[in-house]
C-alpha cells in the first residue's frame, strides 16, 4: 500500500531530517514508529501527508500505486490518507461540523460519487460520536478553537472515522492523553481497523500499543530507520531505553 | 458657508460643472483623505445628476431588470429613484412618516440634525470640537446639501415594528455618469426600536459617483439597527456618511457590508451625548480586482458611562487597496466610558494593500479603551490542515476567507439578513 524507497528530506533553510529512509505498509497492517526528539518522526507525517515545508531530496513515495510526490495534499487524502496531527491547528470560524461535512464531500466529490445526504452525514457523524464519547454540542463549536489537549486529539479521531481512510497516520496522538481519553482513542482506532485499512502509529510510549496491538514496531534516529521488529522491540525500549539498541 | 455662494452662482450654471465639482473633493494632503486619492476614482468629466425622476413605467422596467429573477422588493420598503421618494413603489410599514425636511431656512445648512429642533450641544469648555470640524475637512457634504433638496424626514415612533426590517433603497437611473446625491435625516423617536436595511442600485450607466449622506438623530431609549450593503457592479464609486447624535440609554448598531464598488469610502461619525448610550459600527469587506475601501470613523463619547465598539474585518485579493481609520474620542469628563475597537485586514494576494490607523484621544482618567489592528497573510499552517482533509486548496481559501469575515456576520441578530449576507460574501468568495 505505502512504499517508501531511500527518501531524504531537508527543510527550506536546507537542514537534512530524513536520510535514505525506507518503509514499506501492506494492507491491513499496523506500523508503530518509535525514537527519540528530533529523529525525524512527525517530519515523516508531514512528508507523507504533503506539507509544503519539507523538500524532497531524493527518494520516491509510493501510494497504491500512485507517486505520491505529485500529488497535492488534497489529492492525497481522496486517495485515502489521513494524518493526525500531533498539533492540531485552530480555525476560529469554522465549526467542527461545517469542516467535515466539507471534507466528506469534497472527497466525494474526488470520487466522483454523489454528495451525501445531510441525513446520511448526521447519522455518520452520531455513529462515531458515540463511538468516541462525543457530545454533538461539542462539534458545532470552532475547529480545535479553546479544545483541550484531550478534546483536539479526540477531534482527529473523530475526523479520522469520519472520512475512513485506508492509511491513517497517526502523529503522537497519545501524547498529553489521560488514562481514559486512550482508552476511547485506542477503541477509534480500532473500530476501524480491518484488512483494508493500515495505521502508523508514531508514539513515544508503549502503554498506546497496549490498546493498538502493533504488527511492526520500527526505531526511527537520525532520519532512518535503524530498528524493525514484533510489538517485543517496543517492550524493550520502555525497559531499557533507545541506548539499548 | 458664506464663501460658497460667490463661488456657486457664477460656476454652477455654466458648463463647466465638473470643475465646479471637482472643486470640492478633497486632496491626499487632507488627513483625512491621506489614503483615497478621490481624483483617481472620479471620471473628470462627471457632470450633476439632473433630479429629473424617470417615468413610472420606465422605472418599473428598469426596477424588474435589475432584480432578474428576484422579484422587487415589494413589502415594508421605501424607494428612492435618483434622490425622489417613490410613493407608488414604496410600501411605508406603520410608526414610519416620511416628509421633506421642514425649515424656512434656505439649505446652505450643512447638517439638517442641528435644525431639528433638539439640543445637542456637546459638553462646554472641552476638547470636542464636533461634527463642525470634520465638515471643515469634507466639503464633500456641503456640496450634497447644494446640490440635493431639503432632506427627507424619516420619523420613526414607537408603533413601529422591528420583526419586519425595512428596506431602504436608493436607485438611480444614471443616463450618463452622473454624480447622484442623496439625503436624508432619521429621527427615532423615545422607546422605538427600529431595524433598517439600506442598499444602493445603480441601473444605469457605469463609472458613476454617489455621494450619500444620512443624519440619526437616537432619542432617548431608542435602538437603531442599521445594516447597508455595497454591492455595486457597475464600478461605480459610493461616497456614504453617516452622522449620528444619540440621546440617553439609546443603542445604535451600524454594520456596513462592502463587497463591489471601484470605490467605498464610508465616513462613519457618531456622537455619544446622553448617559448610557451605545454604538457599536461594524464593518465587513471583501474587495478584488484593484477596488478601493476607505473606512473612516470617529466614535465621540462627550459624557460619562457610555460604550461604544468598533469591528472591522477586510480581506483584500487582487491587487485590490484599503484604509481604515479608526478613532476613539473621550471628552474630558466622560468618565466610565468602555470603548473597543478592532480592525483585522487578510491579505490574499501580494498586490493587495491596506494602510491602518487606529487613534485614541482620551481626556478623562476612569475609562475602559482598546484598540487592535492586524494584516496578515492566510495562515500556511491552516491552509495544509484544511487540505490534508481532501479539501482543495481553493475551496480551503474560500473557507479560511469565510471563517475570518465570520466574527462579524454571526453577530448580526436578524436570522434573515444574516442568512441573506452569508450567502452573498460566499459567493463572493467564489469569484
Amino acid at each position: 500500500m505505502l512504499k517508501i524507497k531511500n527518501l531524504n528530506v531537508s527543510t527550506e533553510n536546507n537542514i537534512s531530517i530524513l536520510k535514505t529512509l525506507s518503509l514499506n505498509v501492506n494492507k491491513g497492517e499496523v506500523h508503530a514508529i518509535m525514537g527519540p526528539n528530533g529523529s525525524g518522526k512527525s517530519t515523516l507525517a508531514s512528508v507523507v501527508a504533503g506539507d509544503p515545508k519539507y523538500i524532497i531530496k531524493k527518494g520516491s513515495i509510493n501510494f497504491l500505486n500512485k507517486n505520491l510526490i505529485d500529488l497535492e495534499p488534497d489529492e492525497r487524502a481522496a486517495l485515502g490518507l489521513f494524518l493526525s496531527f500531533q498539533y492540531p491547528v485552530e480555525i476560529p470560524g469554522i465549526s467542527l461540523n461545517n469542516f467535515i461535512k466539507t471534507a466528506l464531500n469534497q472527497k466525494q466529490k474526488a470520487l466522483k460519487l454523489e454528495p451525501l445526504s445531510a441525513r446520511q452525514i448526521l447519522e455518520k457523524i452520531k455513529k462515531n460520536a458515540e463511538i468516541l464519547k462525543i457530545d454533538l454540542e461539542f462539534i458545532k463549536r470552532s475547529v480545535n478553537v479553546g479544545f483541550s489537549g484531550g478534546e483536539k486529539k479526540r477531534a482527529e479521531i473523530f475526523q479520522m472515522l469520519m472520512l475512513e481512510p485506508c492509511l491513517s497516520i497517526l502523529d503522537e496522538t497519545d501524547s498529553g492523553l489521560d488514562i481514559d481519553a486512550l482508552k476511547i482513542v485506542a477503541k477509534g482506532v480500532n473500530s476501524l481497523r480491518n484488512k483494508n485499512s493500515s495505521f502508523i502509529i508514531i508514539t513515544h510510549y508503549q502503554r498506546l500499543l497496549d490498546y493498538i496491538k502493533p504488527d511492526f514496531v520500527h526505531v526511527l534516529s537520525g532520519g532512518k530507520i535503524i530498528k524493525s521488529g514484533g510489538a517485543e522491540v517496543a517492550k524493550m525500549l520502555e525497559e531499557k531505553g533507545y541506548d539499548w539498541i | 458657508m458664506t464663501g460658497f455662494k460667490k463661488k456657486l452662482r457664477p460656476k454652477f450654471n455654466i458648463e463647466n460643472e465638473s470643475n465646479f465639482i471637482v472643486d470640492f473633493f478633497p486632496s491626499v494632503k487632507n488627513e483625512d483623505w491621506k489614503y483615497t486619492n478621490l481624483k483617481k476614482f472620479i471620471p473628470e468629466s462627471i457632470s450633476v445628476q439632473p433630479f429629473k425622476t424617470i417615468e413610472n413605467q420606465n422605472t418599473l422596467i428598469n426596477l424588474n431588470k435589475f432584480y432578474k429573477n428576484q422579484s422587487v422588493p415589494k413589502k415594508n420598503v421605501v424607494f428612492f429613484i435618483n434622490g425622489v421618494l417613490q410613493e407608488d413603489l414604496s410600501d411605508i410599514p406603520f410608526g414610519l412618516k416620511i416628509k421633506r425636511f421642514p425649515t424656512n431656512e434656505t439649505k446652505t445648512q450643512s447638517l439638517y440634525l442641528n435644525k431639528s429642533g433638539l439640543s445637542f450641544n456637546a459638553a462646554k469648555n472641552g476638547f470636542y470640537q464636533g461634527f463642525s470640524s470634520f465638515l471643515k475637512k469634507n466639503k464633500l457634504i456641503e456640496l450634497n446639501a447644494y446640490l440635493t433638496d431639503l432632506p427627507y424626514l424619516l420619523t420613526f415612533s414607537d408603533s413601529f415594528s422591528q420583526e419586519n426590517p425595512l428596506k431602504i433603497i436608493h436607485a438611480f437611473s444614471n443616463q450618463n455618469a452622473f454624480f447622484n446625491q442623496n439625503r436624508l435625516l432619521f429621527l427615532i423617536e423615545k422607546n422605538s426600536k427600529v431595524l433598517i436595511e439600506e442598499e444602493v442600485i445603480n441601473f444605469g450607466v457605469e463609472n458613476c459617483v454617489f455621494n450619500m449622506v444620512s443624519e440619526f438623530i437616537c432619542l432617548e431609549n431608542s435602538s437603531l439597527n442599521f445594516y447597508a450593503t455595497q454591492n455595486d457592479l457597475t464600478k461605480s464609486s459610493l461616497i456614504n456618511t453617516i452622522f449620528c447624535a444619540q440621546q440617553k440609554n439609546s443603542s445604535s448598531n451600524f454594520n456596513v457590508f462592502s463587497l463591489n464598488g471601484k470605490l467605498i469610502r464610508n465616513n462613519i461619525l457618531v456622537e455619544l451625548l446622553g448617559v448610557k448610550s451605545s454604538s457599536n459600527v461594524f464593518g465587513t469587506s471583501l474587495l478584488r480586482g484593484s477596488q478601493h475601501l476607505d473606512n473612516f470613523i470617529t466614535i465621540s463619547h462627550l459624557i460619562e458611562s457610555c460604550k461604544s465598539n468598533q469591528l472591522f474585518k477586510s480581506v483584500y485579493d487582487g491587487n485590490s487597496s484599503g484604509s481604515f481609520c479608526g478613532k476613539i474620542f473621550v471628552e474630558k469628563g466622560a468618565q466610565q466610558t468602555e470603548a473597543f475597537q478592532q480592525n483585522n485586514n487578510l491579505m490574499i494576494s501580494k498586490g493587495a494593500r491596506v494602510n491602518a490607523k487606529p487613534q485614541l484621544e482620551i481626556f478623562a482618567d476612569d475609562v475602559v479603551c482598546s484598540h487592535g489592528c492586524t494584516i496578515g497573510a492566510l495562515d500556511e499552517l491552516a491552509l495544509f490542515y484544511l487540505r490534508s482533509r481532501g479539501i482543495p486548496e481553493k475551496e480551503a481559501i474560500d473557507l479560511l476567507i469565510t471563517a475570518f469575515l465570520n466574527e462579524s456576520i454571526s453577530s448580526i441578530e436578524n436570522n434573515e439578513i444574516k442568512t441573506k449576507l452569508s450567502k452573498l460574501f460566499l459567493k463572493n468568495s467564489h469569484a
